[in-house]
Formats: C-alpha cells, structure tokens, sequence
C-alpha cells in the first residue's frame, strides 16, 4: 500500500472522486447530480477521454453546506484564479493535497437561463444512475446530460476541441436517438430557458422548434452572448478594467497577466506550479491573438450590452 | 487467526486498472484512497469471498512460480494490513 499523493492516477482520482461526491451527498441527505467527465462516457455522449475534475450539480439551496462539508474532509474551497467574471460564478473549485483531482461543483450551468432552483428540479426530475468505481452514482440522464454538454461545448465555441466534441454530440444524437428523444430533449431546453443558447445543437440534431414565448424568459442571454463570443475573454478584461479605479488599475492588469492563486497551498505542488505556468502562456497566447480584433470587439461589445460601461 | 473466507469491506469504492488497485473506504471519507501496486493488487483480485487465507497463500504462490512457505508471512501480514485499514470486512465472531 502506498501513499495517494505519489501513486493515486488521475483516472482513478477522478472516478473515485465522483463516489465520493455522491456517497458524501447521500449521507447528508443533499440532492446532487453527477455529470460530464467519465458520466458523458458511459452514457455513450462522448469518447473516451481522461477528465482533469469531478463535476456534480448541486441542489442550489445545499451548495453551501456542500463545500463545507467537503471541507470538513480536507478539500479546500477556491478557484485558482481571479477573473472578471461577465457571467456569476457557476462553480466552486474544491482542492485537495492528496487527490489529483479537483471537484467543481456547480449550483448551476451556464447556459440554461431559467433560475437556477427551477432548472435543477427538472434535471432531478429526470435523474439517472452510472457505475463509477464500483458503485452506483447519481447523474444527470442522458437527454439532460446532452443539452449539458452542449451548452458547455458552445460556450467554448472558438476551442477546436469543443468545436470537435460538439460535433461529436451531434453525429451521435443523429445516429442513435429516436423522436421521441428529440422531442423531449426541445422541451427540455423550452424549459430550462436554453432554446437560444442551444440552438446550434438542437439545430443540428433536427429537434423541433421551442415555443415561440420562449425567448420572454431569457435573462441574463446578454451574457451568454458576451461569454460565448470570440476573443470574449480579453474584451471582458478591459471592460472590467475600465470600470476599475485608476488607483487600482496597474494591481489589476498585473493580475491580468500574472493571475495570483487564491488557494496559497496549491502553489507548493509540482502540478499547481506547472498549471500556473502552462495557464499563464494560455492567457498571453490568448490576448495576442485576440489584439487585432480589438477595437471591433468593443464596438460590438458597446452594442450588446447597451453602451454600459 | 481465524481460516474463514476473506470478505472485501461493502462500503468501498474500487477502481481497478491494468497496474494498480485503488479503493475509497466510503464510511471514513477523510481518510485518503489506498493504492495497491503489483503484487498487492494482484493478492486484492484474489480475495473474493470463498478463499480463505490458506487458499490465498497457495494461489498466491502458484502465481509467482514458488511454495507456499515462501510467500506465507508476506501474505498474511498484507491481509493483516487490509484489515487493520478497514479494507476487508470483520471476521464473523464465533
């Protein structure tokens, strides 16, 4: 037997850490949803692919008694980065000195633009179960799961590997579900709120049209619009920037470029240092790329979002 | 020690690949998951429920090509080990 931190693999991390998610949510009597990762796998959605965290949707109520939950077993709440966020936090990043996973848990997921209590009563609603590490784990079913993934794919739309697995989703919708899949997979999305900001799968997998009042509950489609679009990322930087205080602008842009951990422990292990050096070229290659298209991307951003600065 | 047939702990979360075991005691989720590398995965696949320690020791042994005697003590102070972390369930009381 040996200790985990040298020996425990990040497939097995994260298998066994969606068992612990779901037995730590059964003991407490909390409402949690497993979904993406090894969840996507199984239920036939995506190829195989070794995931980097645990994802679980949480009751919205519970999310706070969740994390201090997991604390109370030594995982440690925040995300790495600070960011400027054009759209709430969606997730708690949890980390744990011995596991070479991380758990985000979600209290909702972008793109379904519902309230988020609502949404996760319909995704319960429709719960399913996979065997991950030998026992059986609560998850999002497979109609749901496909909108999750899609959304998630969309959102990341200029990624080449989100491009890639969405088109993925699409040609295995296609093949293998039925009318009847289709069907409830649209009146899925009517009422979770995501007909607009799923409409290229829904689109591209023929699902019927959702109900033309649809679009009346659409709030917070702005943002999506803003995250999803390309080079978003750098424009919502210097709009963030420019609503900072002068005093405080040459702090933020060194953030910008240099993003300081917010969970101090993490810095301390090879993976922690190398992730901060391989995100931090990300963020530079990033904004280079995105310079050009700048001054257009404002424009565009100063039209969406109504001239607010 | 009792020569009744050794029993894998319920409440545990496995995963199981070509090299290693690694199993999650899922009544004490503070403790760390334990891996079990080479021949320590190898006794973990044999313990199923029907053998016993001896039949363990003997299987064991026909694996790696050598007598019983030979892997004895290092198998029973390994089930000791598994036991003693809460890995295999208690002994049935007489």
């Amino acid at each position: 037997m040996s200790a985990p931190e040298q020996a425990l693999r990040l497939r097995a991390g994260v298998e066994l850490g969606y068992a612990l998610v779901d037995r730590l949510a059964r003991d407490l009597g909390i409402r949690v949803l497993a979904m993406k990762g090894p969840v996507l796998q199984l239920q036939g959605l995506r190829g195989p692919h070794v995931s980097a965290d645990v994802d679980a949707l949480v009751d919205p109520e519970d999310l706070a008694r969740t994390v201090a939950a997991l604390e109370e077993l030594g995982w440690v709440a925040g995300g790495p980065y600070f960011w400027p966020l054009s759209m709430p936090h969606h997730s708690v990043t949890m980390h744990h000195p011995q596991w070479p996973c991380e758990i985000d848990l979600h209290h909702y997921f972008p793109g379904f633009l519902a309230p988020a209590q609502e949404v996760f009563e319909l995704l319960w609603d429709r719960r399913a179960s996979v065997v991950l590490a030998g026992r059986d784990v609560t998850c999002v079913d497979r109609i749901a799961h496909a909108a999750v993934a899609g959304l998630h794919y969309l959102r990341h739309e200029t990624d080449p590997r989100s491009v890639a697995n969405l088109h993925g989703l699409t040609d295995h919708v296609l093949g293998t579900w039925s009318a009847a899949d289709l069907a409830v997979l649209s009146e899925l999305a009517v009422a979770t709120g995501s007909s607009i900001t799923l409409a290229p799968l829904l689109t591209g997998v023929g699902a019927p049209a959702g109900a033309a009042g649809d679009a009346a509950r659409q709030v917070g489609l702005e943002g999506w619009r803003l995250r999803t679009r390309p080079h978003s990322s750098t424009v919502v930087w210097l709009i963030a920037l420019r609503r900072t205080p002068w005093r405080r602008r040459p702090l933020f842009l060194l953030h910008a470029v240099f993003p300081p951990f917010v969970t101090p422990d993490l810095r301390r292990t090879r993976r922690g240092r190398r992730a901060q050096v391989v995100d931090r070229l990300r963020r530079l290659g990033r904004a280079a790329r995105a310079l050009p298209a700048l001054p257009r991307d404002l424009r565009e951003l100063r039209r969406l979002i109504g001239g607010r600065r | 020690m009792s020569h009744g047939p050794l029993v894998r702990h319920p409440e545990l979360a496995v995963v199981d690949t070509e090299d290693q075991v690694v199993l999650l005691r899922l009544e004490t989720l503070a403790a760390p998951p334990v891996v079990l590398d080479d021949s320590g995965a190898d006794i973990w696949r044999l313990i199923d429920g029907q053998r016993d320690l001896d039949e363990l020791v003997g299987d064991v042994a026909a694996c790696y090509g050598v007598g019983p005697t030979q892997v004895r003590e290092d198998v029973s102070s390994f089930v000791a080990g598994l036991r003693r972390n809460g890995l295999l369930a208690p002994e049935p009381q007489e």
